[in-house]
């Protein structure tokens, strides 16, 4: 069964044209400074983020129409589509608060990435598969949905810390980066906003991990067995824990605790693909 | 004395505390990269002999339960602790009795202050002021001497001692950890159908534990979905305590039974025998068009007049989209043992032409056993009390913003003077916040 046969397969196959469109505009706007392109950027995103909604609950309505009714959270191709769903949604809600839509350029890159590997690799089956047993679980939702908002504030959170490096750089080489980085917000509301993500993210990886140990308490027994999947969450818990401690620290403001917000990303990552894609485990399901 | 001093200060300080996450962040990486718990010859296998003997020196092969590894939680614990410790005393302190009133050395140190000055009676400006703030910062301390009233306003007063719950929460969280480590077991039972057990056998070659009751499997079953993927697999248990049935229960994955402190949880299945039902044609020879009805199991039968035999191989419940087909073993003089399926519903399909022999599928049963994995651990509980406790935490903490504003009224004998001063632990938003105040006020009227 291809794809193609669901409507909400369309509908997400458009999805990861127009936020590709986005962040090209995001990016254009960038380079040229231009506000219309700025405004086509928040538009399209803001396109993309409906016509996916669309998409998520249409898939979740012909999973009942297959008879096997089940949230669209539970493969691969799904939760990589939900992590765009809530990377865009958080990216928009940041860009509406700080009205500086230059974070685009730095944000939309890992949305359309997302899309694009869950809509064109050919190792990701989009079919829509009942539940296994171990699935079978109200805590699926809960411990999805809370890890996924972590996983996309950070993506925010790291997107912007990128951004800091960038200016940081600058400001102690003396390099100039030409009228890109005219744009930038101050380096104090990048941090800004670089701990506001954070603050969302940190909350929401610790109740994730609390409903996913809560969840396999229930299913194996065991709430903490130390699998890949497990080990990389709380390393990845350790890393924001760290960057939290580090705005306390003298020596550790700034720089960084951008690093680390960076490095925080990269295991969220691992996490979420990695072990799945090369470590075995309790969660190889997934792959 | 100096020297102990020094080490009060080492743990209480929060740089070790960053050096102690990314410590455990990094270690932590080895044991999702080396697998744990093999055996020796298996890392000998894998690894070779100078990486083995260093996986086996540094307890690798269990990392997670490895000295260094509790050496260093220990140690995190401890700077948690002491750090909280060190740093409660003063907030609370701060918390129970602030700095309410503006004084001359609070406006001369504090960042945000502004002055306004309005034409109109003290107590009248107080009231306006009070009716503007109040319903966004609560309620007010109020001080009233020969020249001055004093407000003072102290919203989120609690939200920095989220931080402390949370670290109160690890701490709840490790002794429940430590709870279920040493009084806590994991085991397991098998069952097969019909039988029953009374005691658990327990990893690492330790004494069964006995349950003072009896688990009794009545049946065990697979459900399926229609494109033949397994939906549940389910058993149907019965607790029989003094003889007695007390308790039925249909466990299935995610639907645990616990009883009296005892979990079981579903956990594996296997098949213990395998019977299934045919008719067999004898193709040609002295035979040929005869057929027979045989019950075919796992182990090799007679296929009737013949010197050939036939088991069960396997048996699927959808395969390749058409449906139940049993998997054979044909074992003809002369030939290599083949295997082919016979599928229920395509009972004219010869899938072993060469054969002498065809098979039509009439029916199939198997009998299970049930594996449930047994748990024990009485400090489950105290671990989602340190878990609540540190969502409450990191709410009060990232949520629960403190906010304090100072006010000083005095009459200079023309207008009200109005001295504001504020603080926030989030200097950078509070600001704007303090500017905005700072404006509503001075467009006020009375």
């Amino acid at each position: 069964m291809e794809s193609s046969i669901y409507i909400s397969g369309k509908l997400l196959s458009i999805t990861t044209f127009i936020y590709f469109f986005a962040m090209f505009a995001y990016i254009i706007y960038a380079v040229s400074r231009n506000n219309i392109m700025g405004a086509i950027g928040t538009i399209l995103t803001a396109m993309g983020f409906l016509v996916e909604t669309g998409g998520l609950v249409l898939r979740w309505i012909e999973s009942y129409q297959m008879g096997i009714g089940r949230p669209p959270l539970t493969n691969l191709y799904e939760s990589l589509v939900f992590f765009a769903w809530c990377t865009a949604g958080i990216y928009l809600a940041f860009e509406f608060y700080y009205k500086n839509r230059f974070m685009g350029a730095f944000v939309l890159p890992f949305v359309s990435i997302a899309m694009a590997y869950a809509s064109f690799s050919p190792n990701i089956s989009q079919e829509i598969q009942p539940l296994v047993p171990a699935l079978q679980s109200n805590w699926l939702i809960y411990h999805v949905i809370t890890c996924f908002l972590a996983y996309a504030a950070f993506a925010v959170a790291c997107g912007v810390s990128i951004m800091y490096l960038i200016k940081n750089r600058k400001e102690e080489k003396k390099i100039s980066f030409g009228p890109i980085l005219s744009l930038f917000p101050s380096m104090a509301v990048l941090d800004d906003i670089n701990y506001k993500a954070i603050a969302i993210g940190f909350p929401m990886l610790t109740l994730g991990i609390i409903t996913g140990a809560a969840w396999a308490n229930y299913a194996w027994g065991s709430y903490w067995s130390w699998d890949p999947k497990e080990t990389w969450s709380l390393i990845t818990w350790f890393v924001y824990a760290a960057f939290l401690h580090a705005r306390f620290t003298r020596g550790w403001k700034g720089k960084k605790a951008a690093w680390l917000s960076v490095i925080g990303f990269i295991s969220v990552i691992i996490t979420y693909l990695g072990v799945n894609l090369l470590l075995s485990g309790l969660h190889s399901y997934a792959s | 004395m100096a020297k102990k001093f020094d080490i009060w200060e080492f743990l209480a300080s929060v740089k070790l505390a960053v050096f102690l996450l990314i410590i455990l962040a990094i270690t932590s990486i080895v044991g999702t990269i080396i697998p744990q718990n093999l055996s020796y010859e298996e890392y000998l296998h894998k690894y070779g002999e100078t990486i083995t003997n260093i996986i086996v020196n540094l307890e690798l092969f269990d990392m997670y339960h490895s000295w260094w590894f509790i050496f260093l939680l220990a140690l995190f614990t401890l700077n948690l602790i002491v750090c909280s410790l060190k740093r409660l005393k003063p907030l609370l302190e701060q918390i129970k009795n602030p700095k309410k009133i503006l004084d001359e050395d609070l406006e001369k140190t504090i960042g945000l202050k502004d002055t306004i000055k309005k034409r109109g009676n003290i107590d009248a400006w107080k009231e306006a002021v009070k009716h503007y703030l109040s319903p966004k910062y609560g309620v007010p301390y109020e001080e009233i001497t020969k020249e001055n009233i004093y407000l003072y306003y102290d919203k989120g007063k609690y939200g920095r001692l989220g931080v402390y719950i949370t670290h109160l929460s690890i701490v709840i969280i490790m002794i429940g950890g430590m709870i279920g480590a040493i009084w806590g077991f994991r085991g397991f039972i098998n069952l097969p159908e019909g039988g029953a057990a009374d005691e658990v056998f327990l990893r690492g070659g330790k004494a069964p534990y006995k349950m003072g009751f009896i688990i009794r499997c009545d049946n065990f079953s697979l459900g399926y979905y229609p494109n033949g993927m397994i939906k549940e697999y389910r058993s149907d248990v019965t607790i029989i305590e003094n003889g007695q049935e007390v308790k039925k229960f249909a466990m299935r994955v995610n639907h645990p039974l616990t009883y009296k402190g005892l979990t079981f949880y579903q956990s594996s299945y296997g098949v213990i025998s395998r019977k299934a039902n045919l008719r067999v044609f004898i193709k040609s020879g002295k035979d040929a068009g005869k057929s027979y009805e045989i019950v075919a199991t796992e182990k090799p039968i007679n296929i009737p007049y013949t010197g050939d035999f036939v088991r069960v191989f396997d048996h699927y419940q959808n395969l390749e989209n058409y449906g139940p087909a049993v998997i054979l073993e044909v074992n003809e003089a002369g030939k290599m043992p083949v295997r082919f399926p016979v599928y229920k519903n395509l009972p004219d399909a010869d899938l072993n032409p060469n054969s002498n022999y065809f098979f039509k599928y009439i029916d199939y049963e198997e009998s299970y056993y049930t594996g449930l994995q047994v748990t024990k651990d009485p400090g489950v509980w105290i671990v989602w009390i340190g878990c609540f406790l540190m969502m409450v935490g990191l709410y009060y903490s990232f949520f629960v913003i403190r906010k304090r504003l100072w006010l000083k009224f005095y009459y200079d004998g023309e207008k009200t003077v109005v001295t504001i001063a504020g603080h926030s632990t989030r200097t950078r938003a509070f600001e704007e916040e303090f500017a905005k105040i700072v404006q509503d006020i001075k467009e006020l009227k009375i």
